[in-house]
C-alpha cells in the first residue's frame, strides 16, 4: 500500500477513536449534569437524557468500527489458535474467510441501515424534536468504516493484534 | 422446530465456534435465517434492531461503570487495595493465597467483568505467589476463580445488561447478587485456609502495626468509596443506576486527577477512549443480540419454551434444576453476556410461569454463568490466568477443579433457598 | 390463507391487563371463527419495543401492535392533541369523540399519512391520575414534588404545577418511587398497581388528567390485499375487540381502585371545582406546546369542540 493511503487510513482511525471518546465524555457529562440538575434547580431539560441516548448508540457504533481495526471484538478464539498451532497458513486462511464473512454482514447494514435512517425521515425525537434519521445515520456511517477496515485486513493482512 | 429456526441457530453456534466475533456471528445467522424464510422486507428491521437494541438509558450505566473502573485503574489504585488486602487477610496461613481471593472481594467493587479483575491483579497476585513457592497453577486457579466475585457485586456490567432486558429492577438484582458473590469470596477463602493447612502455604510477612495497618486502610478508603457510591446512590433513593454510573465516573475522575495526580490529563484521553471502545465491544452485542432476539420471536421461540416448561410440570425445584443445567451448558460455551442477551429474558419469563421470583431467577443465572468462566472447554478467565502464569491447561484445571466444587455447591445454595439471595433487596426495599 | 402476525407488549395471562391482550384474543378467536385466516400473537415484547413494533407493521413485517397513543405520536404528530389535559371528562365523552367524524377524520388521516389503516380506537387503563406519598387535593399540593412522568406533553403541564418532572425508565420506577428519587408519578390505576406501586405511593389522587388511549391498526396494505368478505371478518372482529377492551378497561378499573384501597392506598376523589383547577394550570401549559409541535394546530380547537358536543 502506498504511504499516501496509510496516511489517510491513520488519520480516519485516529478521528473515529477521537469521536468514540468525546461521545463518551458527552454521555457522562449529560448524566451527570442530569443529577445536579434535579437536585440544583428541580427540573431536567428534556433534552439530556435523549442526546446522552444518542451519544452512546454513537459512541458504541464507532467503537465496533474500531474493534474491526484492532481485532478486539469479542469472539471464541479457540479453533483459530488451535489451527494456528498446526498450520499458521490454514489459520490465516481461516481469519480471511471470517473477514469475508464481516464484511458481508458489514456490507448489508450499510445497505438496510440507510434504509432505515431514510425510513426515520419522517419522525420526530420525544426531547429535542428532530427528525430521527440524524441519529439513524450513524448506522450506515459506521459500518461503512467497518467495511473499508475489514477490506484492508482482507486485502493487506492489515491487523493491529 | 422450523427449518428457517434450525438454520439460525445452527449457524449461529457454527459461526462462533470458528471464532467470528460473536455479534457479526449473530448478524449473519440472521441473514442465513432470513434468506431461508425467503422473506426479504426482515431486512430492514434487522438493521433497525441494532440500533433499537442499544436504545436505553439504563444501558447507559455500562459504559459509564467501565469509565469508573478505567479511571481508578490508570489512577494505580491497584497497589493501594492489596496493601489493604494484605493488612486484613496476610496474617493468616497461606497469606498470599487469602490475600488474592480477598483483594479480588475489594475489586469486585470497582471493576464490572472478572477479566478486568485478573488484567489488574493476576499481574500482582500470580508472579508475587509463583516468587513465595506457590506453584503457577496454583496461582493462576485461586487468580482465575477469585476473579468470578468481580461480576456479582455491584457495579455489575452483567446485571446492568440483564436489567435492561427484563423488568427486573437494576438496583434489585444487583442487590441480590451481592450476598452469593461474597459468600462465594468465603468458601474460597474456607478451602485456602483448608489446603494451607494441608500443604503449609507461608504467611505474609509485613509490618503489622497499627500504624502501618491504618495507613493502608486509609489509602484503601479513597477507592473504596465508588461501590458505596454505587450503592447508597442507587439504594438511598438519590439516583438511578445509570446517574450512579456518572456520578462514580465523576468521582474517579476527581480522585485520580485532581486528589491524586495520578492520571496526566494526556492519559486522560487514552482512558476515555479505552472505555469507549470496550463498552462498544459490549454494547454492540447488546445491539446485535436485539436482531437475534427478534428472529427467535419471529418464529414464536419464547412461547415455544413457555409451553415446553408448562407441559413438562417439572414444578419449582425442577424447574430450577433444568435450567441451570441449560445456563451451564450455554455457559461453557457462550460468554455470559451473550447468553443473558438471547437467553436471559426468554428463561425468565418461562421461569416466572414455573413460579420462581424473577428476581431470583436472575441472580441465579449471573451466578451461574460466572461458574462458567472456570470450565472448559472455554472458560475465558482461567486463559486469562494461564496467559500470565504460563502454567499449562492441565495442571491449571486439576488445581482449579476444589475452586469450581465450592462454586458450584454455593450455586446449589443459592438456586435452592431463595432466601440467600431475596433477603438484602427485600431488606433494601425492593 | 393470510396470517396475522400481531406484536404485543405484555406476557400472556398480565393479570389486570385483560383490556389489552383480552381485545386482541378476542379479536384472534372472531377471526378465526368467521375465516380462515389466522392471527398469531407473540406476547412480552418478543418482535421489539413498541415504537419498533409501530415500524414493522408499517412496513408490513408484521401487521398489527399493540402500541398505544405515545407510540403513535412518533409518527402522526397530531394525535398528540388528543392527550391534551382535561379533553375529556369522562370516558364515555372520549369514546364519542372517538367514534364519532372527528376520530373518523383522524384515522383516515393516520391511514394516508403513516400507511396504518386505524380500525376503531381502543382505551389503555383509562385516565392517567397523580399520585404521591402525600395527599394532592389541589393544585398547590404538587409544589415541589418531584414527579416520574414521560414526554413534553406530561412535562410541560406537571411543571406549570409548579411540580418539577424527571424521566425514570419504567423498569426502575418502583425502585425510584420507593427510595425517593421522585415523590410520585401519573399512570393508570393498572400501571399503578400492575408494577405493585401501591407498596411505594400512599395517597392516589383521582386527578383524571390524561387520556390514555390507542389506536387498533393493522397495516392497510394487508388489509386492502384482502377480498371483502375477509375484509369485514376483520372489522366486524375490531369492533367485537374494542367493545371487549371498553367494557373490561371500566371494569377492571373500578377492580383496580379497589385493590389498591385494599393495599392500604389513601383514594382520593376531586370535584368538579378542583378538576377545573387543575384544568386551568395544565390545559393552557399544554396548548401552548401543541401549537408549536403538531402538523395541524387547527385540530387543538376542533378537538375541543368535539369533547364539548359529546359531552
Ligand atoms: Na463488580
Ligand atoms: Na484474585
Amino acid at each position: 500500500m502506498t504511504s499516501m493511503a496509510r496516511i489517510i487510513i491513520d488519520l480516519v482511525d485516529k478521528g473515529l477513536r477521537a469521536i468514540a471518546a468525546l461521545c463518551l465524555v458527552a454521555l457522562a457529562m449529560l448524566v451527570v449534569f442530569q443529577v445536579i440538575s434535579r437536585y440544583g434547580w428541580g427540573s431536567v431539560p428534556l433534552f439530556t437524557e435523549e442526546t446522552a441516548r444518542y451519544a452512546m448508540i454513537w459512541m458504541a457504533l464507532l467503537a465496533a468500527a474500531i474493534g474491526v481495526r484492532d481485532a478486539a471484538h469479542i469472539r471464541i478464539d479457540f479453533v483459530p489458535t488451535m489451527l494456528g498451532a498446526v498450520s499458521p497458513k490454514a489459520r490465516r486462511i481461516l481469519e480471511v474467510l471470517l473477514d469475508v464473512i464481516s464484511l458481508m454482514v458489514f456490507l448489508t447494514l450499510i445497505w438496510f441501515g440507510a434504509d432505515t435512517m431514510m425510513f426515520a425521515a419522517g419522525q420526530t425525537s420525544e426531547g429535542m424534536q428532530i427528525p430521527l434519521s440524524y441519529p439513524y445515520s450513524i448506522l450506515p456511517i459506521s459500518f461503512f468504516f467497518a467495511s473499508v477496515f475489514a477490506m484492508l485486513r482482507i486485502i493487506a493482512g492489515d491487523a493491529r493484534s | 422446530m422450523t427449518l428457517s429456526l434450525l438454520a439460525l441457530l445452527v449457524s449461529f453456534l457454527g459461526l462462533i465456534l470458528v471464532g467470528l466475533p460473536i455479534a457479526w456471528a449473530m448478524m449473519a445467522s440472521v441473514l442465513v435465517w432470513v434468506s431461508m424464510t425467503g422473506n426479504w422486507s426482515f431486512l430492514p428491521i434487522t438493521s433497525e434492531r441494532v440500533y433499537q437494541g442499544m436504545d436505553s438509558f439504563v444501558l447507559m450505566a455500562v459504559p459509564l461503570f467501565i469509565l469508573a473502573g478505567e479511571m481508578v485503574n490508570a489512577g494505580k489504585i491497584t497497589d493501594r487495595l492489596v496493601n489493604f488486602a494484605n493488612a486484613i487477610f496476610g496474617w493468616m496461613r497461606g497469606g498470599l493465597a487469602q490475600v488474592n481471593v480477598g483483594a479480588s472481594i475489594l475489586f469486585s467493587g470497582i471493576t464490572g467483568v472478572a477479566l478486568g479483575d485478573i488484567a489488574s491483579l493476576g499481574r500482582v497476585f500470580i508472579p508475587a505467589m509463583i516468587r513465595q513457592g506457590y506453584t503457577p497453577a496454583y496461582a493462576a486457579a485461586v487468580t482465575a476463580s477469585s476473579s468470578i466475585i468481580g461480576p456479582m457485586v455491584p457495579p455489575s456490567l452483567i446485571a446492568v445488561i440483564y436489567g435492561s432486558m427484563s423488568d427486573v429492577s437494576i438496583g434489585a438484582l444487583m442487590a441480590a447478587t451481592l450476598i452469593p458473590g461474597l459468600l462465594i469470596g468465603v468458601v474460597q477463602m474456607g478451602l485456602v485456609a483448608v489446603q494451607a493447612r494441608i500443604y503449609d502455604f507461608p504467611r505474609v510477612e509485613m509490618d503489622r502495626s497499627p500504624r502501618a495497618i491504618g495507613r493502608a486502610t486509609g489509602h484503601a478508603l479513597v477507592p473504596l468509596m465508588i461501590p458505596v457510591i454505587i450503592l447508597t446512590g442507587m439504594l438511598g433513593g438519590i439516583m438511578t443506576p445509570t446517574e450512579a454510573g456518572g456520578i462514580a465516573a465523576a468521582y474517579a475522575l476527581i480522585v485520580s486527577v485532581v486528589l491524586y495526580r495520578s492520571i496526566r490529563l494526556s492519559a486522560l484521553a487514552d482512558v476515555f477512549s479505552r472505555s469507549a471502545l470496550f463498552s462498544g465491544q459490549l454494547l454492540i452485542i447488546v445491539g446485535c443480540g436485539a436482531a437475534f432476539s427478534w428472529a427467535m420471536g419471529m418464529e414464536n421461540v419464547p412461547q415455544l419454551v413457555g409451553a415446553t416448561v408448562e407441559n413438562w410440570g417439572l414444578g419449582y425445584l425442577g424447574t430450577m434444576l433444568v435450567f441451570n443445567l441449560i445456563l451451564l451448558v450455554l455457559g461453557m460455551v457462550i460468554d455470559p453476556t451473550t447468553v443473558i442477551i438471547l437467553f436471559g429474558p426468554l428463561l425468565s419469563l418461562a421461569a416466572t410461569r414455573a413460579g420462581i421470583d424473577p428476581l431470583h431467577f436472575g441472580a441465579v443465572a449471573i451466578l451461574n454463568l460466572n461458574v462458567g468462566l472456570l470450565t472448559p472447554p472455554l472458560g475465558v478467565c482461567l486463559f486469562a490466568a494461564e496467559k500470565i502464569a504460563g502454567c499449562g491447561l492441565g495442571p491449571l484445571l486439576r488445581s482449579t477443579a476444589p475452586f469450581l466444587l465450592v462454586t458450584l455447591g454455593m450455586l446449589v445454595l443459592v438456586a435452592a433457598f431463595p432466601g440467600i439471595s431475596l433477603w438484602l433487596p427485600g431488606v433494601l426495599g425492593f | 390463507s393470510q396470517e396475522i402476525k400481531v406484536g404485543l407488549s405484555l406476557p400472556q395471562n398480565a393479570t389486570g391487563f385483560d383490556f389489552v391482550n383480552g381485545m386482541y384474543e378476542t379479536f384472534k378467536s372472531e377471526v378465526e371463527a368467521n375465516s380462515d385466516m389466522t392471527v398469531n400473537l407473540v406476547y412480552a415484547g418478543a418482535l421489539g419495543a413498541p415504537n419498533e413494533r409501530l415500524n414493522q407493521m408499517r412496513r408490513g413485517v408484521i401487521q398489527m401492535s399493540d402500541a398505544a397513543d405515545g407510540n403513535y405520536a412518533t409518527i402522526h404528530r397530531d394525535i398528540q392533541i388528543l392527550n391534551m389535559p382535561y379533553l375529556f371528562p369522562t370516558e364515555q365523552t372520549a369514546w364519542a369523540v372517538f367514534d364519532g367524524p372527528f376520530g373518523q377524520a383522524l384515522a383516515e388521516d393516520v391511514r394516508a399519512k403513516t400507511g396504518i389503516r386505524v380500525l376503531g380506537w381502543w382505551e389503555s387503563g383509562g385516565f392517567k391520575h397523580f399520585s404521591a406519598n402525600k395527599a394532592i387535593q389541589a393544585t398547590a399540593d404538587m409544589q415541589g414534588l418531584k414527579m416520574r412522568v414521560l414526554g413534553p406533553l406530561a412535562t410541560i403541564p406537571v411543571e406549570a404545577l409548579g411540580a418539577s418532572a424527571a424521566p425514570v425508565a419504567f423498569g426502575e420506577l418502583y425502585t425510584s418511587l420507593k427510595t425517593g428519587v421522585v415523590d410520585g408519578q401519573d399512570n393508570s390505576v393498572s400501571v399503578f398497581n400492575l408494577v405493585k406501586l401501591y407498596e411505594v405511593q400512599s395517597h392516589l389522587t383521582l386527578t383524571g388528567h390524561t387520556y390514555a388511549f390507542g389506536p387498533l391498526g393493522i397495516n392497510d396494505r394487508f388489509f386492502t390485499g384482502l377480498d371483502e368478505a375477509k375484509q369485514k371478518v376483520i372489522t366486524d372482529a375490531a369492533t367485537k375487540a374494542i367493545a371487549f377492551n371498553r367494557a373490561k378497561s371500566r371494569e377492571m378499573e373500578a377492580g383496580a381502585i379497589e385493590f389498591a384501597k385494599q393495599n392500604g392506598v389513601t383514594v382520593i376523589e376531586l370535584d368538579q371545582d378542583a378538576k377545573a383547577a387543575f384544568r386551568d394550570v395544565m390545559q393552557p401549559a399544554a396548548i401552548g406546546w401543541l401549537k408549536d409541535n403538531v402538523d395541524t394546530p387547527a385540530l387543538i380547537d376542533d378537538a375541543i369542540r368535539a369533547a364539548k358536543a359529546a359531552e
